[in-house]
C-alpha cells in the first residue's frame, strides 16, 4: 500500500505535464462589432475598418494606416471585425470607410468611426502588449450616407484640419 | 432496520424487523415478484411468490458492489443480469462522493459516457452542439426532461440531493422511450418518502487552484463553489411526503463562470388502497449565471472577450408530474402518468439577446401484464405537446404534437433464456409557420408548412445464462430522433459566431446492434464486455457553412448522409485484499461519417479529407480508460480515480486553430470519507495533476480543485 501511494505521488510529479502550455502573448489587436442600420446603398462596393495612430493631417496621412480589415461582408446587419496591429500604444482614429466597386480606396469616404457613448469626438483606443482590445463597436447608419452635411461637422471629421477639406475639394 | 422487502411493479413493501421478519399485506391472493435488498449485500429477486407463502431467504454479502435490479431497460423491474442491453447503475452513496453541484460531473466516471461542456454522449453517439438536441434522453422518475425548445438537458433542474440512484442504458432506447433516446437513456430515480421522520442536510464547499501559469490568472479573489441542501421526509399513515430546497453559488474558475442557483422540490406519495397509490412531484429551479462562449485569446484562456463580459443568462425550470398506479389483479398493473415541464431563459444582449419559453405537456398510460411466469408484457400509449414562444428573430413560435404506441414482451421459455421483443410507433407533427426575416448574415426563412412524421422502432433482445455466473446478451434495435426546435429554427449571433436556421432538417435514424457478456468470477470479480455498432442515416450535426466568408464563422445543423459508430467496451470490478475494490474500464470508439460527394468542405481543418471519403465524427475520443481503486476500514473510506482519453481527431472546423488545443485527457482524483455519528464527511481532490485541457473549442476544463462536504441527519 505504501509503495502504491509513493508510486502515485512520484508519477503525479514527474509522469505528467500540465497539458496545455502557456501561449505567447497575442499580437496587439483591436476588435469589435460593426452594426449596420438601414438599407445598404447600391453604390457601396467594399467596406473596411481602418485604424490610425493619429488623425490624418494631410492627404498622405490617410495612407498611414496602422491596420485594417477589408473583409467586411456586404449586405449584413452586423460584422465582427479584427484589426491586428504592429505596435502597442494609443490609436486615435478607428474609422469605417467605403468605396465604389470601380474606384480606389482613399479612406476619406467615411461611414462612421469609433466613439464612446457620450463622446463628441472620436475616442482613442489604448492597446497594450499582447492585448486584444475588443468591444470597439461601431454603428453605421446608412441614413447618414445620402444626407448632405457641412464638411468637418460630423463627429468623425471634427479632428481633421480645415485645410484638409479644402484639399479634398470640400467633398471628401 | 433490516432488509427492504418490496413487491415489484406493485409499489408495496416494508422492512424486516430485528428478527428479520417482514409481513406484507397484498391486495389480492396471487403470485408476486419479491425483491429483497440490504446495503452491502447482494439483492435477491424472487419470481412468482404465492401470497400465502412464507418465504425464507439468505442474502449473501457482496464483495464487489454491483447493481442487482434495474427498472429502465424494460420499463419494469428486472434483475441487472437479465437486462438485454448494456447498463450502468450509480447509487446515491457513490454520487455523493463526487461533491458535485449537479449530476453531470459524476456521470463522466461511468464507462462509455463522455462529456463535452454539459453535453452527455453515450458510446460516441453525440459530438458537441452546446447541449442542443441531446441524443441522450434524461428521465426523472421515468418522465422525460428534455427542454421543448433546445432539446437539451438542464442539469440544475435535477434535484441532486434527492436522487436515490441513476440508471444508464447504453444504446438506442427508442423502442420504449421514443425520440431523444437515440444514443441512450439516463433515468434518475428519486428517493421514496422516508417511513420515519427524517431531516437531512448536505453542505458542500470547494476551491479551485490558480492556473499553472500566472499569465492565465484572471482574478485575485478565491475561486470557489458552495452549496447547501436541506430536506425533510416522513410518512403519516398512508401519505408519505418529502420537501427539499437548496442554493448554490460559485465564482467560477473562469471569467463569467459565476452562478447563483436555487431549487425547491416536493414529492408526495399517497396510498389509496392496498392495490393503488398516487404520486406527485414538483420541482422548481432558477439559475442566474454568466456566459462563457469562448476565451478571449489562447494567451488568456480564462478570460472572455471584453465585449462578452456582460454576457449572462437567467434560466428557470418548473417540472410537475403525477402518477397513478392500480394493481387491477396480481397479474395486471395499470399506470397513468402526466407531466408538465416549463423552461424559460433570457440572455443579455452580449450573450446574443436570446430568450425563449418552452412548455412540454406529457401523458402516458402503461399496462404491465404477467400472463404466466414465462411471459410478461408491457404496453402503453403516449401523447405530448411541445410549445415554444420566442422572438421571431430567434426561434419564433413553434408547436409540436406527438403521440406513440409501444409494446414489449418478455418471454422466458427456459430458466436460462429470456427473449425480449418490442415495438414502438411514434408520430409527430410540427405546426406550420409564416415567413420571417434573417438574422445578420442568415438568409430569410420562407413559410414552413406543417410537417408530419411517423417512425417504427422495433427492438429484439436475447439474454442467455448458460451458467449461474454467466450471462450472454444480444440486441438489435432501431432508434430515431426528431430534430429539436432549436436545431430547425435557431438564428442567433453571439461572441462572433452566427448560427442560421435549417428548417428542412430530417429526423435522424439508426440501427444499433450489440452483443455482450457478463461474468461473475468466483464472487470476487465481475466482468462486463460488449461489442456495439450503430449505423446512422441523416445524423444531425452542427457544421460550419462552407460558403460563408469574412471573420464571422457561420454554423447550421445539417443531416449527414451516412455515419456509423462502432466499438467495444470492457469493464472489470475486482474485490481486493484489505477491503479494497478495483475498477478498470476501457471503451474503444470508431465513429466516422461518409463525406458527401461534390459538397464543399468547411474552410478550416478539413484539408486532410476528400469528398466521398470517410472522416472521423467530431468530438469523439477513440480511446477512453477509466480506473479506480477504493477501500474502506470501519467508518473510513478512501478512493482514487484515473481517467484518460485520447485527443479528438476532429473538431467543428468553425475556427482556424482546428484541434490545436484538444489534447489527450489525464485526470487523477482522490477522495477520503468518514462517517462520524450522524455526520458523513467527504474530502476530495479533483484533477490532482493540475492538467489543463480543452474539450469544447476555446474553453478550458476545470483546474485542480479541493472540496469538502458534510452530510448529516438531524
Amino acid at each position: 500500500m505504501r509503495h502504491l501511494v509513493l508510486f502515485i505521488a512520484l508519477w503525479a510529479q514527474v509522469g505528467c505535464d500540465n497539458g496545455l502550455v502557456e501561449a505567447p502573448p497575442a499580437q496587439p489587436t483591436i476588435e469589435g462589432r460593426l452594426t449596420f442600420v438601414g438599407e445598404w446603398p447600391a453604390e457601396v462596393g467594399q467596406v473596411a475598418v481602418a485604424v490610425y495612430r493619429d488623425v490624418p493631417q494631410t492627404l498622405g496621412d490617410f495612407f498611414s494606416i496602422s491596420g485594417w480589415d477589408t473583409e467586411v461582408a456586404l449586405g449584413g446587419q452586423s460584422y465582427v471585425y479584427s484589426v491586428p496591429l504592429e505596435d502597442v500604444g494609443s490609436y486615435r482614429w478607428v474609422v469605417v470607410a467605403w468605396r465604389r466597386a470601380d474606384s480606389f480606396w482613399d479612406f476619406s469616404s467615411l461611414l462612421s468611426c469609433y466613439h464612446a457613448v457620450g463622446d463628441t469626438l472620436p475616442t482613442p483606443v489604448e492597446v497594450g502588449a499582447g492585448e486584444i482590445v475588443d468591444g470597439i463597436d461601431i454603428e453605421v447608419d446608412f441614413a447618414d450616407f445620402s444626407r448632405e452635411s457641412i464638411p468637418g461637422t460630423s463627429l468623425c471629421e471634427r479632428l481633421l484640419p480645415g485645410d484638409l477639406f479644402a484639399e479634398l475639394g470640400a467633398g471628401g | 432496520m433490516g432488509a427492504t422487502v418490496a413487491l415489484v411493479d406493485a409499489g408495496l413493501g416494508g422492512h424486516a424487523d430485528a428478527q428479520g421478519r417482514c409481513l406484507i399485506e397484498v391486495p389480492a391472493a396471487g403470485r408476486y415478484d419479491v425483491l429483497v435488498s440490504f446495503v452491502g449485500y447482494r439483492s435477491l429477486l424472487l419470481r412468482g411468490v404465492a401470497s400465502d407463502q412464507e418465504q425464507s431467504v439468505a442474502l449473501q454479502r457482496a464483495l464487489v458492489q454491483l447493481a442487482d435490479v434495474v427498472v429502465s431497460a424494460s420499463k419494469r423491474v428486472q434483475s441487472f443480469a437479465e437486462a438485454p442491453l448494456s447498463m450502468a447503475v450509480i447509487e446515491a452513496e457513490k454520487l455523493r462522493q463526487y461533491n458535485a453541484p449537479t449530476l453531470a460531473e459524476p456521470l463522466r466516471y461511468v464507462a462509455g459516457i463522455s462529456q463535452v461542456g454539459d453535453q452527455i454522449s453515450i458510446r460516441g453517439s453525440s459530438g458537441f452542439s452546446r447541449g442542443t438536441g441531446s441524443r441522450v434522453l434524461l428521465l426523472l422518475d421515468g418522465f422525460p426532461m428534455l427542454a421543448a425548445d433546445l432539446g437539451d438537458i438542464k442539469w440544475d433542474a435535477i434535484p441532486a440531493s434527492e436522487v436515490e440512484r441513476v440508471e444508464v442504458i447504453k444504446g438506442a432506447g427508442s423502442a420504449l422511450y421514443g425520440t431523444g433516446a437515440l444514443g441512450g437513456v439516463i433515468n434518475v430515480l428519486t428517493r421514496a418518502p422516508a417511513a420515519e421522520p427524517r431531516t437531512q442536510f448536505n453542505l458542500i464547499s470547494g476551491i479551485y487552484s490558480s492556473p499553472a501559469y500566472a499569465a492565465w490568472e484572471w482574478t485575485d479573489k478565491p475561486m470557489y463553489w458552495s452549496g447547501a441542501d436541506f430536506s425533510h421526509s416522513r410518512t403519516q399513515e398512508k401519505t408519505g411526503w418529502a420537501v427539499a430546497g437548496g442554493q448554490q453559488y460559485s465564482s467560477g474558475y473562469y471569467e463569467n463562470g459565476d452562478y447563483r442557483r436555487s431549487h425547491l422540490y416536493a414529492k408526495m406519495r399517497q396510498r389509496i388502497s392496498a392495490a393503488s397509490y398516487t404520486q406527485f412531484l414538483a420541482n422548481w429551479a432558477v439559475d442566474d449565471h454568466g456566459v462563457f462562449l469562448q476565451w478571449k485569446d489562447r494567451s488568456e484562456p480564462l478570460r472572455v472577450p471584453v465585449s462578452d463580459r456582460p454576457a449572462a443568462t437567467v434560466s428557470k425550470k418548473l417540472n410537475l408530474n403525477g402518477e397513478y398506479f392500480h394493481l387491477l389483479k396480481p397479474q395486471l398493473g395499470l399506470r397513468v402518468k402526466s407531466a408538465y415541464y416549463r423552461t424559460a431563459f433570457v440572455n443579455t444582449a452580449a450573450a446574443g439577446g436570446l430568450r425563449s419559453t418552452a412548455h412540454k405537456l406529457y401523458a402516458e398510460m402503461q399496462a404491465d401484464y404477467s400472463y404466466s411466469s414465462q411471459f410478461n408484457m408491457t404496453a402503453g400509449v403516449v401523447g405530448a405537446n411541445d410549445r415554444v414562444a420566442s422572438p421571431a428573430s430567434f426561434l419564433g413560435r413553434r408547436s409540436v404534437r406527438s403521440a406513440a404506441l409501444y409494446g414489449q414482451g418478455i418471454y422466458t421459455p427456459f430458466a436460462k433464456v429470456e427473449f425480449t421483443a418490442g415495438m414502438r410507433y411514434d408520430w409527430n407533427e410540427l405546426a406550420a409557420s409564416t415567413v420571417r426575416g434573417g438574422q445578420g448574415l442568415c438568409p430569410p426563412l420562407g413559410a414552413v408548412s406543417a410537417r408530419r412524421r411517423g417512425q417504427f422502432s422495433p427492438q429484439l433482445g436475447l439474454s442467455y445464462r448458460p451458467r449461474a455466473q454467466t450471462t450472454l446478451r444480444a440486441s438489435v434495435g432501431r432508434g430515431f430522433r426528431a430534430p429539436s426546435v432549436s436545431e430547425l429554427f435557431t438564428q442567433a449571433q453571439a461572441s462572433g459566431v452566427l448560427v442560421c436556421a435549417n428548417p428542412s432538417l430530417e429526423a435522424e435514424r439508426s440501427w444499433s446492434y450489440e452483443v455482450g457478456a457478463r461474468q461473475v468470477l468466483g464472487e470476487i470479480a465481475f466482468f462486463d464486455g460488449a461489442f456495439f455498432w450503430s449505423a446512422y442515416r441523416d445524423l444531425i450535426e452542427a457544421r460550419p457553412d462552407p460558403n460563408s466568408s469574412g471573420a464571422t464563422p457561420v454554423a447550421r445543423f445539417v443531416n449527414l448522409a451516412q455515419a456509423r459508430v462502432r466499438g467495444f467496451e470492457a469493464e472489470l470490478h475486482v474485490a481486493l485484499p484489505y477491503r479494497m475494490e478495483g475498477v478498470l474500464a476501457y471503451t474503444y470508439i470508431d465513429g466516422s461519417e461518409q463525406l458527401a460527394v461534390g459538397a464543399p468542405l468547411p474552410p478550416y481543418c478539413h484539408s486532410d479529407y476528400e469528398p466521398g471519403a470517410r472522416a472521423p465524427l467530431p468530438f469523439r475520443a477513440r480511446h477512453a480508460l477509466r480506473s479506480g481503486l477504493s477501500g474502506w476500514r470501519g467508518a473510513n473510506q478512501w478512493g482514487v480515480d484515473f481517467l484518460a482519453t485520447s485527443r479528438f481527431e476532429r473538431v467543428s472546423g468553425l475556427f482556424a486553430e482546428c484541434g490545436r488545443d484538444q489534447l489527450p485527457v489525464y485526470q487523477l482524483d482522490f477522495f477520503v470519507g468518514r462517517q462520524w455519528g450522524k455526520l458523513a464527511f467527504n474530502a476530495r481532490l479533483d484533477n490532482a495533476l493540475q492538467y489543463h485541457y480543452a474539450l469544447g473549442e476555446r474553453q478550458l476544463q476545470p483546474p485542480r480543485r479541493f472540496s469538502l462536504s458534510v452530510a448529516g441527519t438531524l
